[in-house]
């Protein structure tokens, strides 16, 4: 209960875009198309629950001054290798994603989780957090890239999901696009909170 | 000051295990995944258009196919590979910096007669419809059979052998296309012709 309860934390109280800002660049510029999105989702989970555990597992030995350095040497490690592993496996996806693999490295969601939870928690309980917290961007991530490639192009995954007589909306294409979808979904989710903390 | 070295030295020696782990790690996943880090499906796709090999539809059986043809030589920023069939039959894919980002070119070398055989771009992020007009078959066409016993020279009008039309408004471009090729061309000069099968550089 305990752990479910650290996952739900991640997930929506302490959602890493909506509610603590953090991983902006690249939610905003990977969600051009679902595919991209789910896979920059899945790098940025791995890349957070890897570490998270490492830091987690070592956080007595780990010497303070040297903290950010330790994470950051944890974090390169974690994302060199799954970078190059998707770069044999899905060539395709990642020169799509281009630099932004690389930059999962400065991914704040990452940094974030380790120095406020996983540094002072058990590993089960970081893993449950880094989860929670990577399951968040995921949604979000997805959310944003479906309502953009289901206007800017009609298709979902690639798959033409839209009647022929429509138009696709091109300008969702582009980064002013992401912006718009991204603050109309912030605008919604504080509304709901809004909300549910009246009725409380 | 005593006390404190102690602590500092557990902390220094922490830090060199932590970073010797990682190298470990990252050394492994290098082997684990093998030379398919180096090639990617469009460069043996590319290649096999050049040199007019044909090959599988089938991603893996198209990688074997290219192993079989092509032995790696040399690997980093500039890979070369020799034919298995024509010891002077080489090929080269080379990065550079394009105007806005890296250019990744992938060419054909024949070293006796010191040509190039053919030219493909791989990766380019070059100005739409000027630079990245170096994408197109007729920029290609320009690389079939040019001359590079000296390097390959970039003009407005090609009046020598070794020269190519520049893509007119796409100067800083054509010039990187000439030095990234000119480059790779005065490293593959360094290699000798006969490499013994032992030098083979496998990951």
């Amino acid at each position: 209960m305990k752990y479910l309860r650290i996952l739900w934390e991640g997930l929506i109280p302490n959602n890493p875009v909506f509610i603590l800002a953090l991983g902006l660049c690249s939610t905003l510029a990977v969600t051009l198309k679902v595919e991209n999105a789910f896979f920059m989702a899945v790098m940025v989970g791995v890349t957070t629950v890897a570490s998270s555990l490492v830091v987690a597992a070592v956080r007595y030995r780990i010497p303070f001054r040297f903290r950010l350095l330790s994470y950051m040497l944890i974090i390169v490690t974690v994302v060199i290798a799954i970078e190059q592993s998707l770069r044999a496996l899905f060539p395709e996806v990642a020169r799509a994603l281009g630099p932004y693999v690389g930059l999962i490295v400065t991914n704040c969601v990452v940094m974030g989780r380790l120095e406020a939870f996983a540094a002072s928690h058990r590993p089960l309980e970081a893993f449950f957090d880094a989860l929670g917290v990577a399951l968040g961007y995921a949604a979000v991530l997805l959310s944003i890239a479906s309502i953009r490639e289901f206007l800017g192009n009609g298709t979902l995954w690639g798959l033409n999901v839209t009647p022929d007589f429509y138009i696709p909306c091109r300008v969702f294409n582009s980064p002013p696009g992401a912006f718009i979808v991204f603050a109309a979904l912030l605008v919604l989710v504080n509304w709901l909170r809004a909300i549910t903390r009246r009725q409380s | 000051m005593t006390a404190r070295q102690p602590s500092f030295l557990i902390e220094i020696r922490f830090m060199l295990g932590l970073a010797t782990v990682c190298a470990v790690l990252l050394l492994l996943t290098r082997a684990g995944i093998g030379s398919r880090a180096d090639q990617s499906l469009d460069a043996i796709r590319a290649a096999a258009g050049i040199c007019r090999v044909e090959l599988p539809q089938d991603q893996s059986e198209a990688i074997k196919e290219f192993d079989r043809q092509f032995i790696l030589r040399s690997r980093g920023r500039i890979q070369f590979w020799q034919s298995r069939s024509r010891s002077d039959l080489w090929l080269c894919q080379a990065r550079g910096a394009g105007m806005w980002a890296e250019i990744v070119l992938l060419f054909a070398y024949d070293r006796t007669h010191r040509r190039i055989v053919g030219l493909r771009v791989l990766e380019q992020n070059e100005t739409a419809g000027l630079g990245d007009r170096i994408a197109e078959e007729d920029f290609y066409s320009q690389f079939d059979e040019l001359e590079a016993a000296n390097g390959i020279e970039m003009k407005a009008i090609r009046i020598h052998g070794n020269q190519f039309d520049a893509v007119s408004g796409a100067t800083i471009t054509s010039r990187a296309v000439e030095t990234i090729i000119n480059r790779a061309l005065r490293q593959l000069a360094e290699i000798p012709a006969e490499i013994a099968d032992s030098r083979e550089v496998r990951p």
